[in-house]
């Protein structure tokens, strides 16, 4: 399902030089290829994101400079 | 201190499972009630508490179900794959003794196990968790 944030993230990608620049740490939000705010929080930009446009998708993301993957040491996950 | 103790009959083999309920979190139940729609039925999964998961997990489908959609996408390492995107929802995780919480969880697949769930380090950064291996018993609080 992370194909229906392709727009998002490439608006992400296009625009993470400036906001490493003027948003370093913070939770950015994106829907439909435009990005809507910053935010402290991911908690706070995900309730902006569903008050603001309903149950639909939307990308929030940190701004930081190398993103850690998530990590997965056992076999539970078929990935 | 919300709490939780689930004993099992084998917890060496089983591992420490518990059975929870996934449901939408509680702004998009906000959202779903000023909209006058139905808010769908909570999914009821088994979950194993894993210390070795960066973050928790959902099966594959579950967040369909909920009628969600993804809220963000994240980067993943496994044993056998390295930087696998996934999609992040956020959801309600409902535990015995009617302990909730609200998490950012991605969707993955865990076909062919005994559980839908996985919950990581994020969850076990707010909480205590005590394993007593002789006892068959363990405790989330948090």
């Amino acid at each position: 399902m992370v194909e229906m944030l392709q727009t998002e993230l490439q608006t992400f990608d296009a625009r993470r030089d400036e906001l490493l620049g003027t948003s370093l740490g913070k939770w950015v939000l994106i829907q439909d290829g435009e990005l809507i705010g910053t935010f402290e929080t991911q908690r706070d930009a995900i309730n902006v994101g569903y008050r603001q446009f309903g149950n639909v998708p939307f990308l929030v993301k940190q701004v930081v400079p190398v993103e850690m993957p998530q990590n997965y040491v056992s076999n539970h996950l078929g990935i | 201190m919300p709490s939780f103790t689930t004993g099992l009959p084998n917890l060496q083999a089983a591992g420490p499972i518990v059975e929870v309920q996934v449901a939408v979190p509680a702004v998009v139940q906000e959202v779903l009630n000023a909209a006058g729609q139905p808010l769908p039925a909570p999914v009821a999964l088994t979950a194993m508490i894993d210390t070795g998961a960066s973050g928790s997990v959902i099966q594959n489908g579950i967040a369909a179900r909920l009628g969600l959609h993804p809220i963000g996408a994240v980067p993943i390492n496994t044993p056998s794959s390295t930087g696998v995107m996934c999609a992040q929802y956020a959801i309600r995780l409902v535990f015995p003794n009617n302990v909730v919480w609200e998490a950012v969880v991605i969707e993955a697949p865990l076909a062919g196990q005994h559980i839908q769930g996985l919950i990581g380090r994020d969850v076990l950064a707010q909480a205590v968790l005590t394993y007593i291996g002789y006892a068959n018993q363990f405790t989330l609080s948090f």
